[in-house]
């Protein structure tokens, strides 16, 4: 008990981080189709971009204005290019959001470098939020928490609560119609686009200075969140969210759990020296695999995911 | 849309012996006394163009975006390894010629295991799963050394079997020619299946699939038969980089050699019988001559892909095919007439935006053109950059 | 010297690839300095290490040309082997074509290993080209043991070395009862483990091993779940082999849950893991180096000056590049002779002042002795702490010294010998 209750509190905490990119992602994919592989790449722009602010003005500012920047990127990116493209399927959509991720992350280190940057937390977040089984919880990670609720929640009023987002959920389930009613249904995509890019700005802004802000961020969990997205079931918010807490949580319960493959497979053991290769494995050790192997599990058991409606 | 563009040399009177004479040419390289240097990099390209007819066959062909296809070709590099590597194999007299078999027989079995669950999809799913799977098995590469070599990969020598041919293929002119004539082989196979009743389906499973069902035929089923032939033939593509490389490590399996694949293939031409060929030689020479003068050739790498994807969905070999077929009906002049604006101007600007570059990232180095260039010759060329795009916006408009 | 990097070679390079068969010869022939081949991973995640290795190489051997008196200078060409075995292969190709007899680098030993391998292939199939391979960084002890070559030698102490200096160190430490180990999932977290639990269990038979972890390199975001575990073990010492990313992580995760315990590190003087340090590692942060700073002779001021002039965001902390440059001159003087086949000879059981101290080459393994260095994070005063690193004012203080001689490993090596 001594250090699951913190190690649920840091899956909490990462895990919704990895919501705040999962969303975005989840809602552009929903309604336009596109797997946006530069999700990751916006995110990891948001972090530089604040940090440069940071700088100049303080953490504050960089913490509104960078999502806001990353944002209207998102949104030009739309307009500009993306657009072009959806004329001539997904393919190329993918295609080139991948090249976007080799062209940013080659920006970035050009821009500040090959190592780590110096974005931490401000002084009056560095503290211990509440101690509780003898471990601190710290000050930053419960913020990570307020502002991803924060601005899921902001999300979620926007979509439900108001005229904007009636017209986006519309969008969602009948573009032609909208657009027949004499909405600009391309307006609406730019938006949605920007929305998603913004929440990765500040899921950027904030992972940045919790996490590390390096050229390799991105990289680091632009695959992670694909999972997420996959694993919840394409186009659920709710799925992305669970999938997350799960993904998020799993690293922590692996390393928490002290046990062997052989372990739990005793019988097992001695038929073959690969086999005991695999059996001589810790379950920490496992950590980094297991997302991959649960996405392939179940788009073989149940491709729709675990929340989506429709199959992948 | 793309379309399935097969050789043109059988259709004109002279092109089919110019091709097998131009091949023949690049095959026999080392007679001209080309140096060591010179003949790794071409192996190189032979290995890599090899990888990108698999690839081809799946992402030109049946439209299958695969994120993953360095699983095949890096398992085949490794099954190559401990072939070359196992006393009892070098016992049983295999010869050297004979490796590639042994990654293609992995790269058959890898694609039997991971076909099944990644092939079940088409389109976006597909890449994830790929993806998925890619990172996969990357992540187990540091788990077991035993299979992998760990970190320092595994080391090998492709003079450690005799040959039929050669006595042994050490030497960097014999090695050339067997990797050349493989690869020829390789791209060939891939070629043929796309014209074979599979590589019909494979087409048809991308434009209809609906269709394909409704006639009967199931189109998972096609696209995992084609990811059986797109496996073996990635896997004989490794083997072939272990006998040039001779050594195998994680970066065979990584994601960035199957990001390289598709790279080369979208920058070829997805759909080009020499595609493969020309983007692995575009970025066999960005990688290894480029990458000499300027930390930002991956940038301009990227760069290039994008332009590629937005611009020339055909790719370079697309490009050259129409630069062909209007310059046979133009003529010189009417070429230079038509394109000569629009060909300078785009010169001019990606010269004027790649000096901005170098001068804007690498002036703190104090080297080079950093250096005979004050800061403000970033911003002068930037704008000079500028007009030129404006100039060449406007030149094509006229083309249009 | 000059560089491959060179900007004004670009517009030329880009427009000119008509030209591209000439290159291979450009500007190699008829110059008196020998050239040495440096491979470093200019590109990718290991980019930062690579940059460091090659300035400091860069520095090195201009204050090396800079002696009066000179009468061999080093001309050193720098290549970019983007940490891929495959392209450190292309590279070696096109240096040997050139006649370059000097191969250098560092990163990782994918890498180094291949190129010792490929090096040893060559040497074999071309007698009388022979090469050599100059090692500054790639602490595998493989390399000098079941690895080892002929053409090899290596100018840092390796893996076991640095970890019988550390646990001898940490042996006198007698409030030292419970130690943690975490290190990366590959080669050299594993011999960093291993080392320490043999070592420990020879030097200190009461000192329990509470915890093993091993992570996926570069993969962890959150090391908090770690540092529960940690806490939760009740260990008071730490060892780890981490570094980059990885160690910055665990010392900042370490800090935010309020862990007291002493870090045993290899690398927390280098790549942002002094700036994640800060006042929270004070005290309690050691490693084993082999570059003592807080010496500051006057070659080392030279170096440290001219790195801030010209690379102010590169720091000083391996001193193999500098020995290695000495080595090398004291071999050409030995030798007389510039012939790799000659310097290899002169090489062997070479005994010289190094940058730190005094330093031999043993011949049975071409590994090289030099003393290393056992020191504690503090703030700069000046005086037990001469520099701050990394634009801090913190640096570290020398508290244990070993000397070449008190650290020498046993071997495995069976030198396969030309001729």
């Amino acid at each position: 008990m001594d250090f699951i209750f913190p190690a649920a509190l840091n899956a909490i905490s990462y895990g919704l981080l990895l919501f705040m990119l999962a969303a975005g992602l989840t809602l552009v994919f929903s309604l336009m189709g596109v797997m946006n592989f530069a999700h990751a790449s916006l995110y990891m722009l948001g972090a530089y971009f604040a940090y440069s602010i940071a700088r100049q003005a303080g953490f504050w500012v960089g913490l509104v204005a960078a999502p806001l920047l990353v944002a209207g990127l998102g949104m030009l990116i739309e307009r500009h290019v993306l657009r072009h493209l959806h004329a001539r399927g997904h393919i190329p959509e993918l295609l080139f959001t991948f090249g976007l991720v080799l062209v940013i992350e080659e920006i970035v280190k050009l821009v500040w470098g090959l190592g780590a940057v110096d974005y931490r937390v401000p002084p009056e977040l560095r503290g211990t939020l509440f101690e509780a089984f003898g471990t601190r919880f710290p000050m930053h990670k419960g913020f990570v928490i307020l502002v991803a609720l924060a601005s899921l929640g902001a999300i979620w009023w926007l979509i439900a609560r108001t005229r904007t987002g009636l017209v986006v959920r519309a969008a969602l389930a009948n573009p032609a119609m909208v657009e027949s009613l004499g909405h600009d249904v391309g307006r609406i995509f730019t938006l949605v686009f920007g929305l998603g890019a913004g929440l990765a700005g500040i899921a950027g802004a904030v992972g940045g200075a919790v996490l590390v802000t390096e050229p390799a961020m991105a990289a680091h969990l632009g695959t992670i969140i694909f999972v997420i997205v996959v694993v919840g079931g394409l186009g659920s918010i709710k799925g992305a969210f669970i999938a997350s807490l799960l993904i998020g949580g799993l690293e922590s319960v692996l390393i928490a759990i002290d046990v062997r493959l052989s372990d739990l497979l005793m019988p097992l053991k001695g038929l073959s020296s690969g086999l005991d290769a695999v059996l001589a494995l810790k379950a920490s050790q496992l950590a980094p695999i297991l997302p991959y192997l649960l996405m392939v599990a179940v788009l073989v058991f149940r491709p729709r995911g675990l929340f989506g409606e429709r199959e992948v | 849309m793309m379309r399935l563009q097969l050789p043109r040399a059988g259709r004109s009177g002279y092109g089919a012996p110019a091709v097998g004479a131009g091949l023949a040419l690049l095959v026999l390289l080392p007679l001209f006394g080309a140096s060591r240097y010179w003949l790794v990099l071409g192996m190189q390209v032979w290995v890599l163009a090899a990888y990108a007819y698999s690839y081809q066959l799946l992402f030109g062909r049946a439209g299958m975006l695969s994120f993953g296809h360095a699983v095949y070709f890096g398992l085949g590099a490794f099954a190559a390894a401990h072939a070359l590597n196992s006393r009892a194999l070098a016992a049983m007299g295999l010869p050297v010629e004979m490796i590639p078999l042994i990654g293609m027989l992995a790269g058959l079995g890898a694609a039997v295991v991971f076909g099944f669950p990644s092939t079940r999809r088409a389109g976006t799913p597909f890449a994830m799963v790929t993806l998925g799977i890619g990172e996969l098995v990357a992540a187990c590469f540091l788990m077991f050394p035993g299979f992998f070599g760990g970190e320092a990969g595994i080391s090998t020598n492709r003079a450690a079997l005799g040959g039929w041919v050669a006595a042994n293929y050490g030497a960097a002119d014999r090695a050339y020619v067997l990797i050349a004539l493989w690869a020829l082989a390789l791209g060939a196979m891939a070629l043929w299946i796309a014209r074979t009743p599979l590589g019909l389906l494979a087409r048809a499973t991308r434009d209809n699939a609906a269709r394909l069902a409704f006639c009967g035929i199931e189109p998972s089923a096609v696209r995992f038969r084609l990811m059986l032939v797109a496996g073996a033939l990635a896997g004989a593509a490794g083997a072939l980089s272990t006998l040039l490389n001779e050594i195998v490590s994680v970066e065979s399996v990584s994601l960035a050699m199957s990001a390289n694949v598709l790279l080369m293939t979208v920058v070829g031409g997805p759909a080009h019988a020499f595609g493969p060929l020309l983007g692995a030689l575009t970025l066999t020479l960005m990688q290894s001559v480029l990458s000499r003068f300027t930390h930002a050739w991956v940038f301009y790498y990227g760069l290039m892909f994008i332009l590629t994807v937005l611009f020339a969905p055909n790719g370079l070999t697309g490009i050259v095919s129409d630069v062909l077929r209007n310059a046979r009906q133009l003529g010189a002049g009417g070429m230079a007439r038509r394109y000569g604006a629009p060909v300078a101007a785009a010169l001019l600007a990606g010269l004027l935006a790649i000096g901005t570059i170098e001068i804007a990232f690498f002036r703190d180095e104090g080297i080079g053109a950093a250096r005979v260039f004050p800061a403000w010759g970033a911003a002068g060329l930037s704008l000079g950059c500028l007009a030129a795009l404006l100039w060449l916006r406007r030149s094509l408009r006229g083309l249009a | 010297m000059t560089r491959k990097f060179d900007r004004r070679h670009v517009l030329a390079g880009l427009g000119g690839s008509l030209a591209l068969p000439a290159l291979g010869a450009r500007g190699w022939a008829q110059s008196p300095s020998v050239k040495i081949a440096q491979l470093e991973i200019l590109s990718g995640g290991f980019a930062l290490l690579g940059e460091s290795n090659a300035r400091a190489v860069e520095i090195g051997v201009e204050e090396f040309n800079a002696r009066p008196g000179q009468a061999v200078k080093l001309e050193v060409q720098l290549f970019d082997s983007k940490g891929s075995a495959q392209e450190a292969q292309t590279i070696f190709s096109q240096v040997a074509d050139q006649g370059v007899r000097y191969v250098t680098g560092g990163g990782t030993s994918a890498v180094v290993g291949s190129l010792i391998d490929a090096i040893g292939r060559y040497n074999e199939r071309n007698p009388g080209k022979e090469i050599l391979y100059l090692n500054h960084q790639a602490i595998d002890p493989d390399f000098t043991n079941a690895r080892c070559s002929y053409w090899h030698f290596r100018f840092d102490p390796h893996v076991l070395m640095r970890m019988d200096a550390l646990t001898t160190f940490l042996a006198v430490d007698k409030s030292v009862k419970q130690v943690f180990l975490i290190n990366q999932d590959y080669a050299f977290g594993h011999q960093v483990q291993n080392g320490a639990k043999e070592q420990l269990a020879t030097k200190r038979r009461d000192i329990k091993i509470v915890g093993e972890e091993l992570h996926p390199i570069g993969r962890v975001k959150d090391f908090s779940p770690f540092v529960a575990k940690i806490k939760a073990s009740g260990a008071d010492t730490i060892i780890t082999g981490n570094f980059g990313s990885d160690l910055v992580l665990l010392i900042r995760a370490a800090n935010d849950a309020g862990l007291d315990v002493k870090f045993y590190t290899y690398y927390a003087n280098a790549l942002g893991a002094p700036t994640a340090l800060g006042e929270a590692g004070v005290g309690r942060t050691r490693l084993v180096t082999g570059m003592d700073l807080n010496a500051l002779n006057p070659r080392m001021q030279w170096i440290h000056k001219r790195l801030r002039e010209k690379y102010p965001k590169i720091e000083l902390f391996h001193a193999a590049y500098f020995d290695m440059i000495d080595m090398l001159g004291a071999a050409f003087r030995k030798a007389g002779s510039t012939d790799p086949r000659a310097v290899a000879k002169a090489l062997e059981g070479l005994t010289i002042e190094g940058i730190s101290g005094e330093i031999t080459m043993r011949a049975e393994d071409h590994q090289m002795l030099a003393p290393l260095f056992v020191q504690t994070f503090g703030a700069a005063d000046g005086v037990a702490i001469k520099k701050g690193i990394e634009g801090t004012n913190f640096g570290f203080r020398t508290e244990g010294r070993f000397k070449a001689s008190e650290t020498i490993q046993p071997h495995s090596c069976v030198m396969k010998r030309p001729g």
